[in-house]
């Protein structure tokens, strides 16, 4: 797996306050003008969804160039799925921002955020390839590209 | 008080019982009282009372007072919301609003990934 995709997984398994206080940093301040805290949140998991889309479609094209096992592939299709799923909760109510949908789709996005989280910490945990400190900055690069 | 091994009985039951609801999916018409006749599939009905019965199942193990390692009353809390959408789903499809293999199938495979993760400790 290249170390983008394990960038986004690191992202992905951050708390909720961990993830807002980096969306701080990373998002210029223009952006600050017209997005909410929980705006940026969702644009970021529509980011990542996008990325992870990439890296498996790119994957199927050409699996013999691909950095991914068929282990971590399964993976990707899994937590894409739940990104999408997570995405849902927002979208089948019309609703702006997270705050305000109702009290079932918020309840539904919690419980699939924590699931998302729970997963890739496994994931990056129980992987053999140690996380690199630069891989921060791979991922800043590639996420917001 | 729940042990350890007793919370892996429950999930490998629950694990078991998954992966012989995907088998069966549709490929043993002959259980009739599972199948819906026309699309030779898992009725909804039974899907819905299968995740909404195992959530409860679920339920009674995750209570804070179980002295277990936080990661898995957080893995048995993951499996019990899990269901509950799952069921949820259900309805979604029943209703007509929305529905997506890929995403019920996602969400199916993550479940089973937490049990897993519960079952190898």
């Amino acid at each position: 797996m290249d170390e983008a995709t394990i960038g986004i997984l690191s992202f992905l398994s951050l708390s909720n306050k961990d993830k807002l206080g980096m969306l701080d940093t990373v998002f210029s301040q223009a952006s600050d003008q017209y997005f909410t805290k929980d705006d940026r949140l969702f644009l970021s998991i529509v980011k990542c969804d996008k990325f992870l889309g990439r890296v498996l479609h790119d994957h199927r094209l050409e699996p013999e160039f691909s950095a991914l096992s068929d282990e971590d592939a399964s993976f990707l299709v899994d937590i894409t799925a739940l990104l999408k799923l997570i995405l849902h909760f927002k979208f089948i109510d019309g609703a702006d921002t997270v705050w305000s949908m109702s009290e079932t789709s918020i309840s539904c996005f919690n419980r699939m955020w924590k699931l998302i989280q729970n997963l890739c910490i496994d994931w990056l945990v129980n992987r053999s390839e140690p996380l690199t400190p630069d891989i921060q900055a791979i991922f800043n690069d590639a996420y917001f590209d | 008080m729940k042990s350890l091994q007793n919370i892996q009985k429950v999930v490998s039951r629950l694990d078991c019982s998954l992966v012989e609801i995907q088998a069966r999916g549709s490929s043993e018409p002959d259980r009739s009282y599972l199948i819906d006749e026309d699309s030779q599939t898992f009725t909804r009905d039974y899907l819905q009372y299968f995740f909404l019965k195992e959530e409860d199942r679920i339920n009674d193990l995750v209570p804070s007072s179980l002295n277990i390692s936080p990661d898995v009353t957080s893995a048995l809390a993951d499996i019990r919301d899990s269901l509950a959408i799952l069921a949820e789903m259900r309805t979604w499809k029943q209703s007509g609003t929305f529905w997506s293999d890929e995403l019920f199938q996602g969400l199916w495979n993550c479940v089973r990934r937490r049990i897993g993760f519960v079952r190898s400790l």
